[in-house]
């Protein structure tokens, strides 16, 4: 038996082991090898897949208990450092096929990868390019909900308000796992991310809230916040 | 010129470790972050004792002039560089500075050498000021030789004429140290070069101090030259000799060394005054020529062993080119050093200060240029002497070559040999500083101390004289860190050569500028690339590179924990609890099996928040 998770679009599978899914936008088809939940409704069949946390930081974020992925069905999402589009692929389920995922991915050999889910998905825009570059690829992105980044990058606030500044709808969202070790290894993790946080308030990147993706990952955390939010009302 | 306290530390903190204060050493090694020197480094208190020496052979004036020189900051590195080319009279001067520069990061070094090597600091001061010239010259020959004065004197004329060409040498010089690599032109060279040998030397010298204790080599060819000179002028004249050892144990080591620490530090620190300075003292122009290239390029180590040994040749060389039958020798050796100062020459040339320096140097040179100069224009004395110091010029340009093959293909290969040793010393002591100041310095002493018994033997000495230095208990040390040094320094020129070529004439002048404000930090700077030790060192106050300083960052206490515990998630607890106990490769395994899918955590509560909003909101 499938629920829906407090957010739209991913459900839990309950059962002896309770297992987070999405519904699958290409019944019959498996990205990764992730397991497949089939569910018989009023006579149709609903097929699910399974969406494992410690593959998946947005999984481990959800899984984790963060407020909001501001990722619903029919949202439009700038992913950034799609790599092989596993995690794409669940948010492709996600956002349905009214939505759109513009998946970005500057390693050929990921891309490709990324490339073949994206046949299967037409919700996903693969962009083989590289992040911090948006005006190479400004003529494939419309305006989006959400960016999504995780880039592990020492510069990827920057890269992100860059993405932002050319993307990102006023009042939208940002969604960023922080690899502090990708920040710099010496420190404390917990200074990276308060370094980090600074840095998106210098670009009018708010930040609502923050996470750990323990146990799920060693030294990260996921940051969710709001691009250009209105005077008063901060949140969506 | 500043000193730099870091530079000291090391040495403070063995110090207190040798006095078996080892809680203080400890306290005091967290707070400074220094770095313990190499066991073969000099102690603090033999550096102590050879300043000592140094100061009581020299007299009490050279070493204020020295210490307003110093002060005078850029300008003392150039005039440190003109006391090199003048020191080629006084070898000796540059060790001690060597000495100085070890003991304190470089302006105490060089105070110190100053007052080992007042004679050169004299001469630099002057050419900085133009008001010292005769004070140094006076310096110089009471240090050393009279030879040194009759140069110094010829010298004096040019010294403000040099200046201007001091300054424009210094951007030429970089690229001309590319060209004193290719060195081996000096037919051509030879008349320009002596004009411009002079000032590239002068700008290279303290390039390569600083980069590379390869200046310490340049310095030793130098003090040899000087002294060469001297002996040839003195030869007659048994002083010269007896000054020479007399003062080369504590001054010529401190002298020489303290020269070419200063040059190096000079020129690194503020390369244009330098410059100016260089253009007083032509003696010191060939090393100066040697270092920047070394600095310059990544052939740096084996050009500055090169240039040292083109130095020593040439210093040998003068000496018997200033007789004048020396032309031939006189050419060869000029080949040699002009081979880089001709190209430096070249680059000078092309500045229009060469012109006017080049006639300047050409009487200022007398020292180091003086041998091309005096082979056209034989206005040298010391006739009787020459038949002999062309014969050991010859041997010594020889020796140098070959030297100079060997340092270009490796320092390190080259160092086997004698001219490569005093190389060595010379490139260790530069990036050692401190403690490799000591030994070059006293490497340095004996060189020229072997200069001068060779001179007044023969020039076969220098090479065994080298040797010899090395061996000497000061040198002791010198060898293996000349070898180590050597090593560095091909690796350092070789990274860092390519770049500094590249700036040499844009950069020198910027560099120099940059340099000039953080005196230390240009040295440093140099001497990083020449040894990382050093360089830490000097970074003493250094620390590593940090994007994120714990320090600076204040975390809000609601985020002070990234664990686990922070937040309630019952799905996750099986992970976190087999997950919590493993590190590194046993993570990697566990992780690794969970994500195969195996991982069964129980009820998945959807409802549960987690996260922690942040203030604003």
């Amino acid at each position: 038996m499938v629920e829906p998770h407090r957010h739209s679009g991913v459900f839990i599978a309950r059962g002896k082991e309770d297992a987070l899914v999405t519904k699958n936008l290409v019944p019959g088809d498996t990205v990764y090898g992730e397991k497949k939940i089939e569910v018989e409704n009023d006579g149709s069949k609903i097929e699910y897949r399974a969406w494992n946390p410690f593959r998946s930081k947005l999984a481990a974020a959800i899984l984790g208990g963060i407020e909001s992925i501001h990722m619903k069905p029919g949202a439009k999402v700038l992913y950034l450092g799609a790599a092989s589009g596993t995690t794409v692929s669940h948010v492709s389920d996600i956002v349905g096929p009214e939505g759109l995922v513009y998946a970005v991915e500057f390693s050929h050999r990921s891309g490709r990868d990324l490339i073949n889910v994206a046949k299967k998905r037409t919700n996903i825009i693969p962009i083989i390019e590289d992040a911090r570059h948006p005006h190479k690829y400004r003529m494939l992105v419309g305006m989006v909900d959400t960016i999504f980044a995780d880039v592990a990058q020492p510069d990827q606030v920057r890269i992100v308000a860059l993405n932002a500044h050319n993307f990102l709808k006023n009042t939208g969202h940002f969604v960023i796992s922080i690899k502090a070790s990708c920040i710099d290894s010496t420190a404390k993790p917990e200074a990276v991310f308060a370094s980090e946080v600074k840095k998106m308030q210098g670009e009018k990147m708010k930040p609502q809230e923050q996470m750990t993706l323990e146990p799920y990952e060693r030294d990260h955390a996921v940051v969710v916040g709001i691009y250009r939010p209105p005077p008063k009302n901060k949140n969506k | 010129m500043s000193v730099q306290p870091s530079a000291l530390y090391p040495y403070v903190y063995r110090f207190l470790v040798d006095c078996k204060f080892k809680k203080l050493a400890k306290d005091f090694k967290d707070l400074s972050k220094s770095k313990i020197p190499d066991a073969n480094h000099p102690t603090l208190l033999s550096l102590y004792e050879s300043w000592l020496q140094t100061n009581q052979t020299k007299k009490c004036d050279n070493v204020v002039k020295k210490t307003q020189a110093k002060k005078r900051n850029s300008d003392p590195k150039s005039s440190s560089e003109s006391e090199d080319s003048s020191d080629e009279d006084e070898a000796v001067p540059p060790n001690k500075a060597q000495k100085l520069v070890k003991k304190e990061s470089s302006d105490s070094s060089e105070d110190s050498s100053d007052d080992s090597s007042d004679e050169e600091i004299s001469v630099k001061v002057p050419p900085v000021k133009k008001v010292a010239p005769p004070a140094k010259k006076q310096e110089e020959s009471s240090s050393s030789e009279e030879e040194s004065d009759s140069s110094e004197e010829e010298d004096d004329e040019p010294p403000v004429t040099k200046k201007p060409m001091a300054v424009v040498q210094k951007k030429p010089t970089k690229s001309s140290s590319e060209d004193s690599s290719d060195s081996s032109e000096e037919e051509v060279k030879q008349p320009p070069k002596k004009t411009v040998t002079p000032k590239a030397t002068k700008k290279p010298v303290p390039v390569k101090a600083k980069p590379e204790s390869s200046s310490d080599d340049e310095s030793s060819s130098e003090e040899d030259p000087s002294e060469d000179e001297k002996m040839e002028v003195d030869k007659p004249i048994t002083k010269p000799k007896a000054k020479v050892e007399a003062v080369k144990p504590p001054a010529v080591v401190a002298s020489t060394d303290s020269d070419d620490s200063d040059d190096e530090d000079s020129s690194d620190e503020e390369e244009a005054p330098k410059k100016k300075v260089l253009t007083k003292s032509t003696n010191s122009k060939p090393p100066a020529k040697a270092t920047p290239v070394k600095k310059s390029e990544s052939s740096d180590d084996s050009d500055s062993s090169d240039d040292s040994d083109d130095s020593s040749g040439e210093g040998k060389e003068e000496a018997p080119a200033k007789p004048a039958p020396v032309k031939n020798v006189v050419k060869q050796t000029a080949a040699a050093e002009s081979s880089s100062s001709s190209e430096e020459e070249s680059s000078d040339e092309d500045s229009s200060e060469d012109e006017g320096a080049k006639k300047k140097p050409a009487t200022k040179k007398a020292a180091i240029p003086p041998p091309a100069s005096y082979d056209t224009k034989p206005t040298k004395p010391a006739a009787s002497k020459k038949p002999v110091a062309i014969v050991k010029g010859l041997p010594k340009s020889m020796d140098s070559s070959d030297s100079s093959a060997s340092t270009s293909d490796e320092s390190s290969d080259s160092s086997e040999d004698e001219v490569p040793a005093p190389p060595k010393n010379t490139s260790k002591s530069a990036p050692k500083k401190a403690e490799s100041s000591s030994s070059e310095s006293s490497s340095d002493d004996d060189s020229s101390s072997e200069e001068e018994k060779q001179k007044t033997k023969a020039t076969k000495a220098l090479t065994n004289g080298n040797l010899s230095v090395i061996k000497t208990p000061k040198a002791k040390s010198t060898p293996k860190a000349a070898t180590k040094s050597a090593v560095k320094r091909k690796d350092v020129s070789a990274s860092n050569t390519p770049v500094p070529s590249k700036k040499a004439k844009k950069g020198k002048a910027n560099d120099s500028v940059s340099e000039m404000t953080p005196v230390s930090t240009p040295v440093s700077t140099n001497k990083t690339p020449t040894s990382g030790k050093k360089s830490d060192k000097k970074s003493a106050p250094n620390t590593p590179f940090r994007r994120v300083n714990d320090d600076e960052i204040e975390v809000n206490y609601k985020f002070s924990s990234n664990s686990f515990e922070t937040k309630n998630d019952s799905w996750g607890k099986a992970a976190y609890d087999t997950l919590k106990h493993t590190k590194g490769k046993s993570f990697r395994h566990e992780k690794t099996k969970k994500k195969r899918g195996s991982y069964r955590g129980g009820n998945i509560d959807s409802n549960t928040v987690n996260s922690i909003r942040f203030d604003s909101d």
